[in-house]
């Protein structure tokens, strides 16, 4: 048994069909993209910058380790458009406190490659992407389309993002398992503005629609017997998450009688999602980012997470009750996240071709307290301590 | 349970919708085109680095109960 | 539910509808202005008649600005004695970074500064960068919007050796 890194499944039943009104958005926002009238006032303009990035991620926490390297590439071709790679490997190495207690610990590997276009048109930048991510017992094919319309002079853009996640579960040493399958659809939209020529304030609201076999087919509930019983999710699960996060510049002392340059920023964001699994949960976060010295720059963060549990969930749970859950990330928790950032970034370096190298180091801890999860070893509340670092390089071109 | 969350979706959509075009007509353009230059800093953004982004973004929908929210593209230098 | 598919249809077309004036556009006589240089002088545009001139915007902050200002030193020093004038209008809060920046490139080509966006608002710039191609005659004849260094740079060269024949 072993706990996934990617969430949710799908227990795949063939008389049920998509809500109508979901279908119907989802065709309405096609519909849209598909015929949207490029503005023709507009005059020619350049899509993205051309830019390759590589970079190394790490994840330990909680008995879980989690690395492995990611390379993006992006290059404009013909006159507006340019077309995105990015190729992502996990390895995973879980011995995590319900792999331990449930099962045995485990290493496995995942790959995510991603392919994306994007076309500028006039002021409307329409993206296309495809993702696949595949590991020994879980793929996924996602799909998305997304708009970002620049409105008076670039002070408002307005975004458009629709996404759908077609994955298939499967078990591991079980073949009579088969594979379930499990859709996620996502609609996102937002809109930021710019108050002031250095205060930027953006709002978004995403949808998050899952259908079919969410539950991990590993892990197990407990009984208030102290019996383990296989974990039963509905097969529906829709969140709703609205964010609103702002950036404030401030510059340097005043200089030649103007503002000067810039300093650094300050950002705040502060997020609140709720689901039909009744999981609330509220995030607030603090971002301070400097220009130290020359090319270089400091970051430092604080993000502070709280959750409420999903209504089936249980430490514990009755034997007669039909949805069981005690994945800890239903449960009731709160999480600390605090991180810094070094990058250097020799503005004015040109080699060749290459133009804004970068390299940068970030490094965090991030320690989350569960209310209502115990530690089946001991019986104590669980909580764990995670480090976190990403590492990369990267240039235009 | 499946049909209460969609509709609640659609109508939490319809409401953004309409709260977005509000804002649009009666929009602001307080930044010049010319005026960027603080916007179009690196600080200034929410996320620049695409790499970085979505291995905490990775990182967070894996432990945390909570989903999305953080697309969004805004501010900038404008530059074409 | 027929509502739901027009609120996101109207919306659309709210937007495509939100709009703006143009900038100074190709037939237009370009404003004239007098602009001081990094190097103090004073450059009067009305005085540049009889001149093929480039006014291109710019800021150091601005990624393709800083490809196309090269690009435009090499157009400079091939046409410059036959009748081209490049004016680049510099829109950085801070002097020094204008300074710094051109001294880097080694720029040939007067710099105009503006700080305060007032030839900016004259020309009604849309865009980062924006180029405007003025005739011999004083008129607008082109405007480029941005630069791209695989697109503009054919065009630029036609567009020249055509003004500079009048």
């Amino acid at each position: 048994m072993r706990l996934q890194i990617i969430p949710v499944r799908w227990n795949h039943r063939s008389e049920r069909e998509r809500p109508h009104v979901e279908r119907r958005l989802l065709t309405a926002i096609l519909i849209v993209v598909s015929v949207w009238p490029f503005p023709g006032r507009a005059p020619a303009v350049e899509p993205p910058q051309d830019e390759a990035a590589m970079g190394y991620n790490y994840y330990t926490g909680g008995g879980i380790t989690v690395q492995g390297p990611a390379v993006i590439v992006r290059k404009q071709v013909l006159n507006r458009a340019s077309v995105k790679a990015e190729y992502r490997v996990d390895s995973v190495s879980s011995a995590s406190v319900d792999v331990v207690t449930q099962a045995s610990p485990y290493k496995e590997t995942r790959q995510e490659y991603s392919l994306g276009t994007d076309i500028l048109s006039g002021d409307i930048l329409m993206g296309l992407d495809y993702i696949n991510s595949r590991e020994s017992d879980y793929v996924s094919d996602t799909v998305a389309v997304g708009l970002a319309h620049d409105l008076f002079d670039k002070n408002v853009t307005v975004n458009f993002r629709v996404s759908r996640s077609w994955d298939q579960v499967g078990k591991n040493n079980d073949p009579s398992f088969g594979w379930k399958g499990f859709d996620r659809t996502t609609y996102a939209t937002g809109i930021s503005q710019s108050l002031t020529p250095r205060w930027l304030v953006q709002l978004n609201y995403e949808a998050t629609a899952d259908d079919g076999f969410i539950n991990n087919p590993y892990r197990s509930a407990i009984t208030t017997d102290g019996a383990f019983v296989p974990e039963n999710y509905p097969d529906a699960r829709t969140g709703h998450a609205w964010v609103v996060r702002t950036s404030y510049g401030f510059p340097s002392a005043l200089l030649e009688g103007g503002l000067g340059e810039l300093l650094g920023s300050v950002q705040l964001d502060y997020r609140y999602y709720q689901d039909t699994f009744d999981v609330t949960s509220n995030t607030g976060k603090i971002n301070f980012q400097f220009h130290l010295v020359q090319d270089w720059l400091f970051g430092v963060f604080y993000q502070y997470y709280q959750q409420g549990a999903a209504s089936f969930y249980g430490d514990r749970l009755p034997p007669d009750q039909l949805y069981k859950a005690r994945d800890k990330e239903l449960s009731q928790y709160q999480d600390q996240w605090v991180g810094l950032t070094f990058k250097f970034m020799p503005r004015e370096a040109r080699w060749g071709p290459i133009t804004n190298p970068y390299l940068q180091v970030n490094t965090s801890i991030m320690i989350s307290h569960y209310d209502n999860f115990t530690d089946p070893r001991n019986g104590d509340l669980y909580s764990q301590t995670a480090y976190v670092t990403h590492t990369s390089l990267g240039f235009h071109f | 349970m499946k049909w209460k969350g969609a509709i609640s979706m659609v109508r939490s959509l319809t409401a953004v919708c309409i709260l977005i075009l509000v804002a649009v007509c009666a929009g602001c353009a307080p930044v010049r085109p010319w005026e960027r230059e603080y916007l179009a800093d690196e600080t200034m953004q929410f996320d620049p680095d695409p790499l970085k982004a979505e291995w905490n973004n990775h990182v967070r929908e894996v432990l945390e109960g909570a989903r999305g929210g953080y697309n969004g593209s805004g501010g900038g230098c404008g530059c074409r | 539910m027929k509502k739901l598919t027009i609120v996101p249809l109207v919306f659309v077309f709210a937007m495509t509808a939100a709009g703006w004036a143009y900038a100074a556009a190709p037939g237009e006589k370009a404003p004239d202005f007098t602009g001081k240089t990094l190097g103090g002088k004073n450059i009067k545009l009305g005085e540049l008649r009889g001149r093929v001139v480039l006014i291109n915007f710019w800021g150091t902050w601005c990624a393709p600005c800083k490809e196309e200002l090269p690009y435009f030193n090499s157009l400079y020093g091939k046409y410059k004695n036959v009748g081209l004038e490049i004016l680049a209008v510099n829109v950085d809060k801070v002097r020094s970074q204008a300074v710094g920046m051109s001294g880097a490139m080694g720029l040939t080509f007067p710099v105009i500064l503006d700080p305060a966006g007032d030839l900016s608002d004259l020309y009604r710039i849309r865009n980062m960068p924006t180029t405007f191609v003025v005739g011999k005659d004083g008129g607008i004849r082109y405007v480029h919007w941005g630069f791209g260094s695989a697109n503009d740079p054919p065009r630029y060269e036609s567009e020249i050796r055509g003004l500079l024949k009048e």
